[in-house]
């Protein structure tokens, strides 16, 4: 039993997971850096969500999807603050993110306080027992939620002409611009899908965990192992990493225990930098 | 009328001053050969005909219009195709993709449907050779292989004007060879090209006219036997007139 609980909560959990990704990737892939504020970019969506769930009484998916919406705007200001950035080096965007990162949990500190805060909704207590496992609505909420947010950016990357044009941009955004593809609007999609993604799984993350505004670093750690793992442009990568990842963490909390939840994590980390320069699909055809 | 009207183009980078007052036209059709050693200009021409330099003064029209200071992707979609001096192909994706990719993306026909986008791709592909590698990826590629395949990207999208920077370089004596060869056919289309290398006898060879740049300015211009018989050529290329 422990050995289904872990495949059943840890595919859920994983889903979310690529969810958590699935904007990290895409920012990635159009900014050529990591951004070390999608953690916060995350959590601010957990505080719209929170806010929209105590003011209007919205539920995870209406928050999800509001809050989607309001940190897509992000990709504006993004952009303006890379394009003044010459030369754009990695390290230099890098190094912005990183001050973003702690400016924002500063400002979320200013403004919602240290407290740890859970999205209540009606169907927070409710519990699923499929195969005599309990699963939690929140938790599976979020699965779906994110399973649903995955297909549609896998149909989007690999069907429609931006999404193409945008995978052509994450892979050489100079070649892109040689063979016709507008490579600003490309970078403006690719981090407003960035801050989109990131805002809908905050409010998701509030009906699974107590959000504050100093978990994002591991939220944007475990972004990073799953895009290292599932690769830049690939919806389908990220979510299947996310399961394998979501069902190995559930194995080591039932079997080491909750102490081991952040060493996996890192080991994992570790082990990827080491063996991996593609992600899990990437030897497979790209269209 | 002219395909490429360059009108005194200047740039300056810092002190350094990269073009002075450089004015030529390329006729629809023609292949024109822009000579001269390293530093002299050549690649900073080309950067700001394609977009990816702006000039400090001076006009590019293409067509009767003027395209000073577009973005690349917009000049790509005006209908002039280039190759890089430095190979840059899409790693991630097989020949024919990458060929896709410029089908799709940079044709003055835009939104071609898939099928015909794919079905210029092959021809494109079968110009420069390379058909029987289009499901190979394009990291697998030789370095000769790779330049051909920037070659088919470029065609793909229907250009109307061609611009190759350095086509031929670091490639074995056989390999441009055939890059020459293929472009004597492309000529042969009526293709319009102009092309950017130091290698002398090689674009004498397969250009109808020379342009010859040394530090930033022209010092010669016209028939391909002419130029490389200039005085000033030869004392750019050897130290000596």
């Amino acid at each position: 039993m422990p050995l289904l609980e872990a495949l059943l909560a840890g595919t859920a959990q994983g889903l979310f997971y690529g969810l958590l990704a699935a904007g990290f990737a895409i920012t990635f892939g159009v900014a050529r850096t990591f951004n070390l504020a999608h953690g916060e970019l995350v959590l601010l969506g957990a505080y719209a969500g929170l806010w929209l769930n105590a003011s209007l009484g919205a539920g995870p998916l209406t928050a999800a999807a509001v809050a989607g919406l309001a940190l897509a705007l992000w990709a504006w200001p993004a952009q303006a603050l890379l394009s003044r950035i010459t030369p754009a080096s990695e390290l230099r965007v890098l190094t912005l993110t990183f001050g973003l990162s702690l400016l924002l949990q500063n400002l979320m500190l200013l403004s919602f306080s240290a407290d740890y805060r859970f999205l209540d909704w009606e169907r927070a207590e409710v519990v699923w027992r499929p195969l005599g496992v309990s699963l939690g609505a929140g938790r599976l909420t979020a699965a779906a939620a994110g399973a649903g947010l995955l297909l549609v950016l896998h149909l989007f990357l690999q069907r429609t002409r931006p999404g193409r044009a945008l995978r052509a941009t994450c892979q050489d955004a100079r070649a892109a611009g040689l063979m016709g593809i507008p490579v600003e609007r490309m970078q403006l999609l690719g981090l407003a899908l960035g801050g989109g993604l990131a805002g809908a799984a905050g409010p998701l993350l509030a009906t699974l965990q107590y959000v504050s505004p100093t978990v994002g670093p591991p939220l944007t750690v475990i972004a990073l192992t799953l895009t290292i793992a599932g690769g830049v442009g690939r919806a389908d990568g990220l979510a299947l990493a996310g399961v394998l990842f979501g069902i190995v963490e559930s194995l080591v909390v039932a079997l080491a225990g909750p102490a081991w939840r952040e060493a996996w994590l890192f080991g994992a980390l570790l082990l990827l930098l080491q063996g991996r320069r593609t992600g899990l699909l990437r030897g497979r055809r790209a269209s | 009328m002219a395909l490429l009207e360059v009108h005194r183009l200047s740039k300056a980078f810092g002190g350094l001053t990269a073009l002075r007052a450089v004015s030529f036209t390329v006729a629809e059709r023609e292949l024109l050969g822009v000579i001269g050693p390293n530093g002299s200009g050549k690649s900073t021409l080309f950067h700001i005909i394609g977009g990816v330099l702006r000039p400090s003064s001076g006009t590019v029209a293409f067509a009767g219009e003027t395209i000073t200071g577009r973005q690349p992707w917009e000049i790509c979609r005006l209908g002039i195709g280039r190759t890089p001096q430095i190979p840059m192909v899409f790693p991630g994706l097989t020949c024919l993709e990458n060929v896709l990719v410029g089908a799709a993306f940079g044709s003055r026909r835009r939104r071609l449907p898939v099928a015909r986008a794919r079905h210029e791709a092959i021809a494109a592909l079968e110009t420069v050779g390379l058909a029987d590698l289009a499901a190979r990826p394009a990291p697998r590629l030789s370095l000769g292989q790779t330049r051909l395949l920037e070659l088919a990207m470029a065609l793909a999208s229907a250009p109307r004007l061609l611009l190759l920077d350095e086509p031929t370089a670091g490639l074995s004596p056989a390999a441009v060879q055939r890059v020459l060869q293929l472009l004597r056919g492309l000529r042969g289309r009526g293709v319009t090209i102009v092309l950017v290398d130091h290698k002398l006898r090689a674009i004498a060879d397969v250009a109808s006219r020379l342009l010859a740049l040394d530090r930033g300015e022209v010092i010669a211009e016209g028939p391909s036997a002419e130029v490389t018989r200039h005085p000033r050529v030869l004392e750019a290329y050897l130290g000596e007139p």
